[in-house]
């Protein structure tokens, strides 16, 4: 057997332990989103505080916006919802998509932790959370100008990560609808 | 294992009230998961075996408990009375969940290496099979043929060696 | 390696930190091995005697073991790229890929297949040439068993005799199940022939029982070995075809008929353990009106963070194991309980042991202990 034939299970050794490094961190359940540059779904559901309200894309209305999956029995919402309810006072526009919860608890907990959404889409059943891809509370949807999904979150939305995932592109695509 | 006493009215009885018995559990006790057509429910064990949580570490759809693993099965099963297709149904949740909900990899681009290295792996390693088996060097029969002589007489000689040896023990 | 690395049950670190720590340690341990192999590799195919080529023919014993050697490495070669890949093509950019079973046994099950029909042919082999006529006299027998094992039995092995539950994978299995065991039984019996002149006759017998101490612990290793594979893949190949499963909502005193067996909900209760309580169900299995098991599957609430754990209820045995769960409470008295009979699954674990086993008996083999000898003895007593 040729010589150097023998260092190549030392050489794929060597390339695996690299592949295995770089990996390190990255987590495995970090699911991009399938939805990034497509339309958000078609929907239509009753808002969390009318019932007698029914709203679709319709009602996002060519805004710029955030879709933010939350519920009451989410831990983790309650430690993201006060940046929410800060960039809702600096004027992004938030829009709630209450999954899988009990309408009188949902309404209760925005009453006691603040209301940062334009309104709050009933998901009850989750039948739009599974039209987007939504498999775990909180997740944050980053809609432009036309409807498209230009970013997803899944975890938590703090000021670092606003930072660090969606700030620039909010200003670009404000930028660009503005610029209209 | 039950050993059936096979004796004429005895057996009449048992047989009857165990009729009796599993016509009234089929009348009582109905799946938790209904279908309108039965032949969809092998399909659906299968499709939940292939389609992956995409919440859980590892687990199909079959096995998990996590919430959004009973959504996605009312939503294969909701499907499946839609009449879609296996594949369609597949694409559906692929188009929603990305192609990380399928345990089968599709076969495309950035999985053709996946696909075609243990073929290939195979392919060549009877290959190498093949060469060596075809391979001939000249007068060498004859050599082989003592060789194999000589395994023989080592296996006797060890034989007689290891009968002595227990003889003398 | 839950370091973000890998997803697999088999997780045993939760943060990247332990995860670069193992990383070192596994890469000094696999790296120098393999370092050392390349550097080294030479000098032991030096001492190992002639290395000039001879040839074999193609059914001899050194290419069965080769073939052996190929598809078993191709096997293995096969899961580590189908457990990789999504490591791999995640950090190549690729996309996030999910290979699960049915990519593995796309490929691991004709492997396998492959692998048992050579082992029965294998098990004749000779030494540097084997005669193709006789390899086919010694198979007729065999391979006439194995066909109408594969074909008759699995109308036996369903509920009931239908166009459907005629299942082609069982024939596929039992047929490679049967030839290696025949094929095995087969050579053993003519090896215990050996030596005795008047076959049929009390004499004959008695030297055959006096044949069975003379033959090597590796001989029985292989056989151990390969008859294992056998019990393994008819394990694997019959559970995979006739387990069955239902989830019915069921109240106490309810019955229902799963694969020849009838289970019936007895009763429920709560019970309170150390940390947590449960409600216990009582569920017992009856075949043919007779008492097999009785089984109590729990729903525990463990209180500290009140997490819902399944305990589920198992009656195991070597033809089947009989399993039972309960699911979710629903209204009324009535909880959503699964039933799921797994036949033959036992096997599996049975024929991993006796491969195991073979594989002792090999190494506890006189000859492979014995002190080196001058090369052209040594290649002698090669491996079976």
């Amino acid at each position: 057997m040729n010589r150097l034939a023998l260092f190549i299970p030392f050489a794929l050794c060597l390339a695996l332990g690299a592949f295995l490094f770089f990996s390190l961190g990255k987590d495995p359940l970090d699911l991009p989103s399938a939805l990034v540059g497509e339309p958000f779904p078609e929907f239509a559901l009753e808002e969390l505080h009318e019932p007698e309200r029914q709203v679709s894309t319709a009602d996002f209305d060519g805004q710029v916006l955030l879709v933010n999956v939350w519920a009451t029995w989410c831990f983790a919402c309650r430690i993201e919802h006060p940046w929410l309810n800060s960039l809702a006072t600096e004027g992004v526009v938030i829009v709630g998509l209450n999954y899988k919860d009990h309408r009188e608890l949902a309404q209760a907990w925005l009453e006691k932790r603040g209301d940062p959404y334009q309104f709050s889409i009933f998901d009850p059943r989750g039948i739009l959370g599974i039209d987007l891809g939504v498999y775990g509370a909180p997740e944050t949807y980053l809609v432009d100008a036309d409807g498209i999904i230009r970013h997803r979150r899944v975890g938590v939305v703090d000021e670092r990560v606003w930072n660090e995932e969606f700030r620039d592109l909010y200003q670009q695509l404000m930028d660009e609808a503005n610029g209209k | 294992m039950a050993s059936n006493s096979l004796s004429g009215s005895g057996w009449l009885k048992q047989a009857s009230l165990l009729l009796l018995l599993l016509s009234g559990a089929a009348m009582a006790v109905e799946d938790v998961v209904k279908f309108s057509d039965e032949s969809l429910r092998p399909r659906y064990q299968q499709l939940l075996e292939e389609l992956r949580c995409p919440k859980c570490q590892n687990q199909n759809l079959a096995d998990s408990n996590s919430a959004i693993s009973v959504d996605l099965r009312s939503e294969v099963q909701r499907l499946l009375e839609q009449d879609l297709s296996d594949a369609e149904i597949k694409e559906y949740l692929k188009h929603r969940y990305s192609e990380f909900i399928l345990y089968r990899p599709e076969v495309n681009r950035a999985t053709w290496f996946l696909w075609a290295a243990p073929v290939v792996l195979v392919l060549l390693g009877g290959l190498i099979v093949l060469r060596l088996s075809r391979r001939k060097n000249s007068g060498d029969s004859e050599q082989a043929d003592s060789h194999v002589r000589s395994v023989d007489q080592q296996q006797r000689l060890d034989e007689l060696l290891n009968s002595h040896k227990r003889g003398s023990e | 390696m839950r370091s973000g690395v890998l997803t697999s049950v088999h997780a045993f670190a939760n943060d990247p930190e332990r995860g670069v720590f193992i990383l070192a340690f596994l890469g000094l341990v696999v790296g120098s091995s393999l370092l050392l192999f390349a550097l080294r590799g030479p000098v032991v195919q030096r001492q190992q005697g002639d290395t000039e080529v001879v040839s074999y023919s193609g059914l001899s014993r050194e290419m069965m073991l080769l073939l052996n050697n190929v598809l078993l490495v191709s096997a293995m070669a096969m899961i580590l790229i189908g457990t990789l890949y999504p490591l791999i093509a995640d950090v190549l950019g690729l996309g996030k890929i999910s290979v699960g079973p049915p990519y593995f046994n796309f490929f691991f099950v004709p492997m396998t297949l492959g692998l048992m029909v050579a082992m029965g042919f294998a098990v004749f082999s000779r030494w540097k040439k084997t005669d193709v006529q006789m390899l086919r006299q010694k198979g007729m027998v065999p391979f006439l068993i194995s066909l109408s094992a594969a074909l008759i039995l699995p109308l036996f092995l369903a509920e009931s005799i239908t166009w459907e539950s005629y299942s082609m994978t069982a024939v596929i299995t039992l047929g490679a199940v049967f030839w290696v065991v025949t094929m095995s039984l087969e050579d053993l019996w003519q090896k215990l022939d050996r030596g005795s002149s008047k076959a049929g006759s009390l004499v004959a017998n008695a030297s055959r029982l006096k044949n069975i101490t003379k033959l090597p612990g590796s001989y029985w290793g292989m056989q151990c070995a390969h008859i294992g594979i056998a019990v393994c893949a008819l394990g694997v190949g019959l559970s995979s075809v006739y387990d069955v499963q239902k989830d019915v909502r069921m109240v106490p005193g309810d019955r229902v008929a799963v694969a020849g067996y009838e289970f019936t909900f007895d009763s429920l209760d709560f019970v309170q353990g150390p940390n947590y309580g449960a409600s216990r169900g009582q569920i017992s299995a009856y075949k043919n009106d007779r008492l097999v098991a009785v089984l109590h599957p729990e729903k525990r609430k463990y209180e500290a963070r009140n997490q819902v754990m399944t305990e589920a209820a198992l009656d195991a045995g070597l033809t089947r194991d009989l399993y039972v769960s309960l699911g979710e409470p629903l209204k009324g008295d009535a909880w959503a309980i699964r039933v799921h009979v797994k036949p033959f699954v036992r096997c599996i674990w049975l024929g991993g042991l006796m491969i195991g086993l073979g594989g002792l008996l090999s190494i506890l083999d006189k000859r492979y202990r014995r002190r080196r000898q001058p090369s052209g003895v040594v290649a002698g007593v090669g491996a079976e």
